[in-house]
Protein backbone atom coordinates (compact mmCIF):
# COMPACT_ATOMS: atom_id res chain seq x y z
CA UNK A 1 0.00 0.00 0.00
CA UNK A 2 0.84 3.21 -1.03
CA UNK A 3 0.30 7.09 0.19
CA UNK A 4 -0.02 8.03 -2.92
CA UNK A 5 -2.49 8.68 -5.97
CA UNK A 6 -2.82 5.72 -8.31
CA UNK A 7 -2.01 8.34 -10.99
CA UNK A 8 1.23 8.70 -9.40
CA UNK A 9 2.41 5.18 -8.77
CA UNK A 10 1.58 4.59 -12.39
CA UNK A 11 3.88 7.37 -13.81
CA UNK A 12 6.47 6.03 -11.55
CA UNK A 13 6.26 2.61 -13.35
CA UNK A 14 5.90 4.07 -17.21
CA UNK A 15 7.95 7.28 -16.93
CA UNK A 16 11.78 7.33 -18.15
CA UNK A 17 12.58 10.48 -15.75
CA UNK A 18 10.90 8.09 -12.36
CA UNK A 19 11.61 4.44 -12.68
CA UNK A 20 15.64 4.64 -12.26
CA UNK A 21 14.61 6.35 -9.19
CA UNK A 22 13.21 3.45 -7.40
CA UNK A 23 13.65 0.08 -9.59
CA UNK A 24 15.86 -2.62 -7.54
CA UNK A 25 17.82 -3.95 -4.76
CA UNK A 26 19.55 -0.80 -3.08
CA UNK A 27 22.89 -0.33 -3.85
CA UNK A 28 21.74 -1.01 -7.62
CA UNK A 29 21.11 1.86 -9.94
CA UNK A 30 19.77 1.93 -13.50
CA UNK A 31 22.62 3.12 -15.82
CA UNK A 32 19.48 5.78 -17.51
CA UNK A 33 21.95 5.32 -21.20
CA UNK A 34 20.22 2.02 -21.04
CA UNK A 35 16.92 2.40 -20.02
CA UNK A 36 14.06 1.53 -22.79
CA UNK A 37 10.71 1.61 -21.59
CA UNK A 38 8.32 1.70 -24.37
CA UNK A 39 4.61 1.30 -22.28
CA UNK A 40 2.21 0.16 -25.08
CA UNK A 41 1.53 -3.35 -25.83
CA UNK A 42 4.90 -5.28 -27.76
CA UNK A 43 6.56 -2.12 -26.75
CA UNK A 44 10.35 -2.91 -24.63
CA UNK A 45 11.20 -2.44 -21.07
CA UNK A 46 15.20 -3.11 -21.08
CA UNK A 47 17.52 -1.89 -18.70
CA UNK A 48 21.31 -2.51 -17.44
CA UNK A 49 21.96 -1.63 -13.96
CA UNK A 50 25.14 -1.53 -11.65
CA UNK A 51 26.01 -2.19 -8.42
CA UNK A 52 27.72 0.47 -7.06
CA UNK A 53 30.19 -1.44 -4.88
CA UNK A 54 30.86 -4.30 -6.82
CA UNK A 55 30.46 -3.18 -10.38
CA UNK A 56 28.49 -6.71 -11.17
CA UNK A 57 25.71 -5.50 -14.03
CA UNK A 58 22.61 -6.95 -14.79
CA UNK A 59 20.10 -7.07 -17.75
CA UNK A 60 16.46 -7.11 -17.83
CA UNK A 61 14.92 -7.21 -21.32
CA UNK A 62 11.45 -7.77 -21.51
CA UNK A 63 8.59 -6.71 -24.11
CA UNK A 64 5.27 -5.51 -22.41
CA UNK A 65 1.88 -7.53 -23.12
CA UNK A 66 -0.80 -5.39 -21.63
CA UNK A 67 -1.00 -1.71 -20.80
CA UNK A 68 -3.58 -0.81 -19.50
CA UNK A 69 -3.63 2.71 -17.98
CA UNK A 70 -3.80 3.06 -15.08
CA UNK A 71 -4.87 0.13 -13.77
CA UNK A 72 -2.64 -3.20 -15.17
CA UNK A 73 0.60 -4.12 -16.98
CA UNK A 74 2.44 -7.11 -17.62
CA UNK A 75 5.49 -8.06 -19.31
CA UNK A 76 7.62 -11.26 -20.34
CA UNK A 77 11.11 -11.36 -19.54
CA UNK A 78 12.47 -14.65 -20.25
CA UNK A 79 10.32 -17.36 -19.63
CA UNK A 80 9.21 -15.78 -16.80
CA UNK A 81 5.85 -13.38 -16.79
CA UNK A 82 5.31 -10.79 -14.72
CA UNK A 83 1.80 -9.09 -14.03
CA UNK A 84 1.48 -5.12 -11.68
CA UNK A 85 -1.75 -4.51 -10.71
CA UNK A 86 -2.92 -1.01 -9.10
CA UNK A 87 -5.88 -0.62 -7.19
CA UNK A 88 -7.41 2.51 -6.02
CA UNK A 89 -8.14 2.72 -2.52
CA UNK A 90 -9.02 6.07 -2.29
CA UNK A 91 -8.20 8.73 -0.02
CA UNK A 92 -4.94 9.18 -1.97
CA UNK A 93 -3.62 5.16 -1.65
CA UNK A 94 -2.76 2.99 -3.60
CA UNK A 95 -2.38 -0.91 -3.67
CA UNK A 96 0.26 -2.34 -5.62
CA UNK A 97 0.45 -6.33 -6.56
CA UNK A 98 3.23 -7.70 -8.39
CA UNK A 99 3.00 -11.25 -9.54
CA UNK A 100 5.40 -13.57 -11.31
CA UNK A 101 5.05 -16.76 -13.11
CA UNK A 102 7.65 -19.02 -14.53
CA UNK A 103 6.52 -20.07 -17.69
CA UNK A 104 6.03 -24.22 -18.24
CA UNK A 105 9.99 -24.35 -19.08
CA UNK A 106 11.58 -26.53 -22.02
CA UNK A 107 12.72 -29.02 -19.21
CA UNK A 108 9.36 -29.79 -17.90
CA UNK A 109 7.91 -29.58 -21.42
CA UNK A 110 10.27 -32.44 -21.97
CA UNK A 111 9.27 -34.05 -19.43
CA UNK A 112 5.88 -34.26 -19.71
CA UNK A 113 6.66 -35.28 -23.58
CA UNK A 114 8.87 -38.17 -22.13
CA UNK A 115 5.85 -39.24 -19.81
CA UNK A 116 3.48 -39.50 -23.08
CA UNK A 117 6.76 -41.60 -24.44
CA UNK A 118 6.77 -43.55 -21.61
CA UNK A 119 3.20 -44.78 -21.83
CA UNK A 120 3.36 -45.34 -25.31
CA UNK A 121 6.74 -47.41 -25.26
CA UNK A 122 4.72 -49.48 -22.40
CA UNK A 123 1.81 -49.84 -24.80
CA UNK A 124 4.03 -50.77 -27.70
CA UNK A 125 5.66 -53.80 -24.87
CA UNK A 126 2.16 -54.83 -24.46
CA UNK A 127 1.61 -55.42 -27.77
CA UNK A 128 4.97 -57.31 -28.12
CA UNK A 129 3.78 -59.03 -25.38
CA UNK A 130 0.68 -60.29 -26.61
CA UNK A 131 1.78 -60.46 -30.20
CA UNK A 132 4.61 -63.34 -28.50
CA UNK A 133 1.61 -64.87 -26.44
CA UNK A 134 -0.38 -65.58 -29.65
CA UNK A 135 3.17 -66.76 -31.68
CA UNK A 136 3.75 -69.36 -28.54
CA UNK B 1 18.27 -9.34 -8.74
CA UNK B 2 15.26 -9.31 -11.10
CA UNK B 3 17.75 -9.94 -13.80
CA UNK B 4 18.46 -12.92 -12.02
CA UNK B 5 14.65 -13.99 -12.18
CA UNK B 6 15.34 -14.16 -15.86
CA UNK B 7 18.88 -16.47 -15.74
CA UNK B 8 17.14 -18.92 -13.66
CA UNK B 9 14.72 -18.84 -15.95
CA UNK B 10 16.71 -19.50 -18.67
CA UNK B 11 18.72 -21.43 -17.08
CA UNK B 12 17.96 -25.49 -17.77
CA UNK B 13 15.69 -25.84 -15.04
CA UNK B 14 16.36 -27.61 -12.20
CA UNK B 15 14.49 -24.45 -9.82
CA UNK B 16 10.94 -24.87 -12.11
CA UNK B 17 11.32 -28.77 -11.66
CA UNK B 18 12.02 -27.95 -7.80
CA UNK B 19 8.80 -25.55 -7.59
CA UNK B 20 6.57 -27.80 -9.72
CA UNK B 21 7.86 -30.75 -7.42
CA UNK B 22 6.62 -28.68 -4.78
CA UNK B 23 3.63 -27.37 -5.74
CA UNK B 24 1.76 -30.56 -4.72
CA UNK B 25 0.28 -31.30 -1.38
CA UNK B 26 1.23 -34.72 -0.76
CA UNK B 27 4.63 -34.21 -2.47
CA UNK B 28 5.06 -31.10 0.56
CA UNK B 29 3.59 -33.66 3.05
CA UNK B 30 5.98 -36.53 2.06
CA UNK B 31 9.02 -33.74 1.87
CA UNK B 32 7.84 -32.93 5.42
CA UNK B 33 7.89 -37.08 6.43
CA UNK B 34 11.25 -37.52 5.28
CA UNK B 35 12.45 -34.36 7.04
CA UNK B 36 12.33 -36.97 10.21
CA UNK B 37 14.94 -38.95 8.32
CA UNK B 38 15.27 -41.74 5.90
CA UNK B 39 11.89 -44.15 5.38
CA UNK B 40 11.05 -46.37 2.82
CA UNK B 41 8.28 -46.14 0.40
CA UNK B 42 5.97 -48.90 2.31
CA UNK B 43 6.42 -46.68 5.73
CA UNK B 44 5.86 -43.39 3.48
CA UNK B 45 2.56 -44.58 2.03
CA UNK B 46 0.96 -45.20 5.14
CA UNK B 47 -0.21 -42.37 6.21
CA UNK B 48 -1.39 -41.43 3.09
CA UNK B 49 -4.83 -42.22 1.85
CA UNK B 50 -3.15 -43.15 -1.86
CA UNK B 51 -1.46 -46.26 -3.21
CA UNK B 52 2.38 -47.26 -2.41
CA UNK B 53 2.45 -47.05 -6.54
CA UNK B 54 0.96 -43.15 -6.30
CA UNK B 55 3.84 -42.36 -3.29
CA UNK B 56 6.60 -44.09 -5.58
CA UNK B 57 5.02 -41.47 -8.76
CA UNK B 58 5.28 -38.54 -6.20
CA UNK B 59 8.87 -39.57 -4.73
CA UNK B 60 10.25 -40.21 -8.76
CA UNK B 61 8.28 -36.25 -9.21
CA UNK B 62 10.56 -35.44 -5.87
CA UNK B 63 13.93 -37.08 -6.92
CA UNK B 64 13.72 -35.70 -10.59
CA UNK B 65 13.70 -32.14 -9.02
CA UNK B 66 16.79 -33.29 -7.06
CA UNK B 67 14.56 -32.88 -3.37
CA UNK B 68 15.26 -36.47 -2.75
CA UNK B 69 17.38 -39.38 -3.24
CA UNK B 70 16.88 -43.20 -3.44
CA UNK B 71 18.88 -45.93 -1.65
CA UNK B 72 19.65 -48.61 -3.97
CA UNK B 73 17.84 -51.75 -1.76
CA UNK B 74 15.72 -53.09 -3.70
CA UNK B 75 12.57 -53.14 -3.23
CA UNK B 76 12.71 -51.19 0.16
CA UNK B 77 14.67 -48.16 -1.71
CA UNK B 78 14.37 -45.93 1.33
CA UNK B 79 14.50 -42.15 0.71
CA UNK B 80 15.88 -39.56 1.99
CA UNK B 81 15.45 -35.78 1.65
CA UNK B 82 17.99 -33.77 -0.18
CA UNK B 83 18.87 -30.34 1.09
CA UNK B 84 20.45 -28.54 -2.15
CA UNK B 85 17.57 -28.13 -3.84
CA UNK B 86 15.51 -27.06 -1.64
CA UNK B 87 17.81 -24.53 -0.24
CA UNK B 88 18.36 -23.20 -4.24
CA UNK B 89 14.61 -22.65 -4.02
CA UNK B 90 14.62 -21.08 -0.72
CA UNK B 91 17.76 -18.74 -1.65
CA UNK B 92 15.93 -17.85 -4.96
CA UNK B 93 12.33 -16.80 -3.32
CA UNK B 94 14.50 -15.07 -0.93
CA UNK B 95 16.34 -13.36 -3.55
CA UNK B 96 13.13 -12.25 -5.10
CA UNK B 97 11.58 -11.00 -1.81
CA UNK B 98 14.86 -8.91 -1.21
CA UNK B 99 14.37 -7.25 -4.66
CA UNK B 100 10.44 -6.38 -4.38
CA UNK B 101 11.10 -5.33 -1.07
CA UNK B 102 13.75 -2.93 -1.59
CA UNK B 103 12.15 -1.38 -4.45
CA UNK B 104 9.21 -0.99 -2.88
CA UNK B 105 10.66 1.27 0.04
CA UNK B 106 12.41 3.13 -3.03
CA UNK B 107 9.18 3.48 -4.13
CA UNK B 108 7.94 4.48 -1.44
CA UNK B 109 9.90 7.18 -0.83
CA UNK B 110 10.18 8.24 -4.13
CA UNK B 111 6.56 8.83 -4.36
CA UNK B 112 6.30 10.76 -1.01
CA UNK B 113 9.03 12.77 -2.74
CA UNK B 114 7.15 13.03 -6.08
CA UNK B 115 3.65 14.60 -4.11
CA UNK B 116 5.85 16.99 -1.98
CA UNK B 117 7.02 18.32 -5.38
CA UNK B 118 3.83 18.18 -6.90
CA UNK B 119 2.12 20.33 -3.73
CA UNK B 120 4.51 22.53 -3.29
Amino acid sequence: MFDAPRAFVWAAWTDLAQLPAWWGRRGWHIDPATLVLEVRPGGRLHHVSANEETGERMTIDGVFEEVVEPERLSFTHGDARSVVTFRDLGDRRTELVVSSDQRMSDALGRQATAGLGSAFDRLADHLQYINQKEHA
Amino acid sequence: MFNRIVEYAVMPDTLSLTFAALADPTRRAILARLADGEVTVNDLAEPFPISVQAVSKHLKVLERAGLVTRGRMAQLRPSRLHGQALGEAAAWLADYRAFWKDSFDRLDEHLRAAQQKANG
